[in-house]
């Protein structure tokens, strides 16, 4: 209760602060599988953006030793990491501090980020037992979003992978897959995004989260199933 | 490293100034760099508005950088990939001077002022770059004498390291056989003046030398008998080094062996001797050197021979990077006592001339601006002579004239293909006859008056009586300073060729023919300058003929030279450098300098700046247009 309070009156906060002068941290992370309960987390990337600024130097890449040691094939081919190379990776744990204190109370952003959250949630919990729960937002809802405005066209709403949607706003995609590599393809789409939603005099972060923060218990995996096209 | 950043890294490593850093400079640049995104349109920068705190280069997309005056937009620039913008008002901290408009959906990468900074102040490259291709105010003292101080101290390593052996070496290699008697062999040195002798075996295989060392230690100082053989005496083995390998190594195995004099070997055959005199004289090869030795010669053969060390000379100073300005005049001095040389000999020869009279250069020659060895092209003013004299005067200068231009062939100046030469009768005339061409040139400025005015009033005096050029000059800027329609001939042919810019700079070039993707930066970049400066050096009566000195003449009587003259005389250097260093390359290959560049060939910092230089050139011309509007057709 005490904590839902805190999150209420941090959300009244930070809705009224202005989109250009808010820090956003857009993540993306590669997992062994999209099991929520059987799967674990492989690597993170992560890159910073103040406002529509994509802040290059400002990166945060870590592959990580999974405490599973199940591997599902089609992963392995997504993110071409073998269980060999993860064998030599660090353990989790310290990774897992790194980067809250990189994303900080960011507000994180990614494509179809609410998957992401959910394993970060979950392992920063099980291994350094802390309460993983920013305030995010999703790129693919505001895509749907400003077709749905009419602001992109009718036959983008086809679109749902990163590759996919990157490609259909002019945006280079060709190095998917790597963490890091789809947190910055993300954040030039999120810098795009912002654009339109400056057309539509959308400027301050309460009407951002109004429109792309995912309802984590509505959201259907399959969504971001659909996204990886598996 | 991380993929990302390598990509940043990539892009940056094929822009200037960031291709001259190393991996790890640029990466610690790349680390401070963020990426913005415009979409058609934005407003990047507004004129007037805060001071760039960025420097922003073009990822993707393009911009326009333009002024707006008066409720009129005046296009400064475009800019596209690679290209970078905002760093001037970064540098003063002064508000932007223009609008930075993206004429299309646009990508920068944004390297923060701080970061700029620190690599203008630790990398002179970057300093160099920013301060050259921004035509700039901030050129200091302090930089230029740094940039002097480095090429004085490696200057004789350079020549030794990249003058072959065989273009110093003596190719006349005198031989007597091994059983020659020791006084034989020492006439034979003293007959050819020569300091060493090939001594060959009975199969004609060179086996020793005898050196002036060896018959002064060997013979003269323990009293030997000179009817002995040769052999007695001979240093063996001799030591022999390859045609095309460099000094350094002649001086290493010199000293390596104690000795002065090494065989000259090329393709297996005997080619020449090369002597540590040889070096020496290559170190000691600077221009006054070659002036010292061109004074002392009293034949043309002399000349010729003193005269061959001049594209090395030219080579070295290339590759020290000296100015082309400084270039331009020590050939300049060269040719000039060359001329000189010639027309005492020619005096010599003929006898004391009739009546005073003065050599003229012309042209490039006039202007102190020539290169490679180039067209003669030269004009001679005699005094007035009595009408009595007239025939005989005129027959002694034809004589004359004839002598030099014949001797200056000898020397490697070929003759004008249009005859512009003192030979011509034409161009062989009393002084009252040169102002009547002047004049009528200027009051009836038709096609091929307008021409010759463009050659001939750059002349130059070289030699014989100076006060005849002087009374020509007075004449001719006396005459000429108020003809407007004769000015507007000039201005006319001075915008005929625009400087070959397209939208988006890409270069335009020969279309067809044996230079077809070539440049000519003759007709579309030195020439133009040449002839803008020439025409406000007429308008101003300003004496000098050079277009650097026209230019500093003119820096405090002409509004346009004053305002401009830091950057045209940046651009004209520029171009210079460009063909004399296009030109030395063709020499080296053994062929006829021209004036074409395969833009291509050039690195990306100098396709910049060939750029920056024509926008500028460009400029001009509008100015140009916009002060002779009526007389341009």
């Amino acid at each position: 209760m005490i904590k839902f309070f805190r999150k209420s009156k941090e959300k009244k906060l930070i809705s009224q602060q202005m989109i250009n002068d808010t820090n956003f941290v857009v993540v993306d992370t590669e997992l062994t599988g999209l099991n929520e309960f059987k799967d674990n987390i492989i690597a993170i990337g992560a890159i910073k953006m103040i406002g529509r600024t994509i802040k290059i130097g400002d990166i945060f890449y870590r592959t990580v030793s999974p405490s599973t040691k199940k591997f599902r094939k089609e992963s392995i081919m997504i993110h071409e990491i073998t269980p060999s190379e993860l064998e030599k990776c660090p353990e989790i744990k310290p990774i897992l501090k790194e980067f809250i204190s990189f994303a900080k109370d960011n507000i994180v952003v990614g494509h179809c980020i609410n998957l992401d959250i959910s394993f970060l949630k979950r392992e920063i919990k099980s291994n350094i037992n802390y309460n993983f729960e920013p305030f995010s937002v999703d790129t693919l809802l505001i895509y749907k979003w400003l077709i749905k405005k009419g602001i992109l066209p009718p036959e983008f709403i086809k679109n749902n992978s990163l590759e996919n949607i990157a490609i259909s706003l002019g945006i280079e995609a060709k190095e998917l897959h790597d963490a890091l590599s789809d947190a910055y393809i993300t954040a030039q789409i999120f810098q795009k995004l912002l654009f339109y939603l400056a057309d539509l005099k959308i400027f301050n972060v309460g009407e951002l989260l109004n429109i792309a923060c995912p309802d984590i218990c509505s959201y259907k995996n399959i969504a971001k199933k659909e996204a990886y096209q598996l | 490293m991380v993929k990302i950043i390598e990509d940043v890294i990539d892009f940056l490593k094929s822009v200037p100034p960031f291709e001259f850093l190393s991996d790890e400079v640029i990466n610690s640049v790349t680390v401070k760099t963020s990426l913005e995104y415009y979409p058609k349109g934005t407003y990047i920068l507004l004129q007037d508005g805060a001071p760039s705190e960025f420097l922003y280069v073009i990822k993707k997309g393009g911009v326009k950088v333009f002024r707006r005056v008066e409720n009129e937009d005046i296009v400064i620039d475009y800019r596209s990939e690679g290209d970078s913008f905002g760093f001037v008002s970064l540098m003063s901290g002064d508000k932007s001077r223009a609008n930075v408009v993206a004429i299309d959906d646009t990508i920068c990468y944004l390297i923060p002022k701080d970061t700029i900074l620190g690599l203008i102040n630790k990398y002179s490259e970057v300093r160099d770059f920013f301060l050259r291709s921004f035509m700039n105010i901030y050129l200091d003292k302090g930089y230029r004498e740094e940039q002097s101080k480095r090429s004085i101290t490696s200057t004789v390593d350079k020549i030794l390291f990249t003058t072959p052996v065989e273009d110093i070496a003596t190719k006349e290699v005198i031989s007597v056989t091994e059983n020659t008697s020791i006084k034989e062999a020492a006439k034979i040195m003293c007959e050819n003046s020569i300091s060493s002798l090939i001594i060959m075996d009975s199969n004609g295989i060179a086996v020793g030398i005898i050196t002036d060392k060896d018959l002064r230690k060997k013979v003269v100082a323990s009293a030997r008998n000179v009817d002995e053989p040769v052999k007695n005496i001979m240093s063996y083995p001799i030591i022999k080094i390859d045609a095309k390998d460099f000094c350094f190594e002649a001086v290493v195995r010199m000293l390596k062996y104690n000795i002065h004099h090494l065989l000259v070997i090329k393709n297996g055959k005997i080619h020449g001797i090369i002597t540590n005199h040889d070096i020496m004289m290559l170190q000691g090869l600077s221009p006054i050197t070659i002036v010292r030795d061109l004074e002392i010669q009293q034949t043309i053969e002399g000349l010729i021979n003193a005269s061959k060390g001049v594209n090395i000379i030219v080579g070295n100073l290339i590759s020290q990077g000296a100015k082309a300005s400084n270039i331009t005049r020590i050939i300049t001095e060269i040719n000039d006592r060359i001329v000189k040389k010639i027309i005492q000999f020619a005096e010599r020869e003929l006898g004391q001339p009739p009546v005073p009279y003065c050599w003229l250069a012309l042209g490039s020659e006039g202007r102190k601006e020539q290169t490679f060895k180039t067209d003669q092209d030269n004009a001679l003013i005699y005094a007035d002579p009595s009408p009595s004299e007239q025939e005989a005067v005129q027959k002694y200068f034809l004589e004359f004239t004839k002598y030099i231009k014949e001797s200056l062939l000898k020397c490697g100046f070929p003759p004008c293909p249009g005859d512009i030469m003192a030979s011509n009768p034409k161009w062989c005339q009393p002084i009252k006859t040169w102002k009547k061409y002047f004049s009528q040139w200027i009051y009836t400025p038709k096609g091929e008056n307008i021409n010759l005015s463009n050659i001939f009033f750059d002349f130059r005096g070289i030699y014989g009586d100076l006060s005849l050029e002087e009374n020509l000059r007075d004449y001719l800027l006396n005459i000429v300073k108020d003809q407007k329609v004769f000015l507007g001939y000039l201005a006319n042919l001075a915008v005929r060729n625009k400087p070959p810019l397209g939208f988006f700079k890409t270069f335009v070039v020969e279309k067809s023919g044996e230079h077809k993707d070539k440049l000519n930066l003759k007709i579309k970049g030195i020439a133009p300058i040449v002839d803008i400066i020439r025409l406000f050096s007429l308008e101003k009566s300003v004496r000098e003929t050079s277009t650097l000195e026209r230019i500093d003449s003119l820096r405090n009587k002409h509004t346009v030279v004053r305002d401009y003259a830091d950057e045209i005389i940046y651009a004209f250097e520029f171009l210079m450098l460009l063909r004399m260093r296009h030109q030395y390359e063709q020499v080296l290959q053994g062929n006829v300098p021209d004036n074409f560049i395969d833009p291509e060939s050039l690195s990306n910092l100098e396709k910049k700046l060939l750029k920056d230089t024509f926008q500028l050139l460009s400029k001009l011309q509008d100015i140009l247009i916009e002060r002779y509007k009526l007389m341009i057709i």
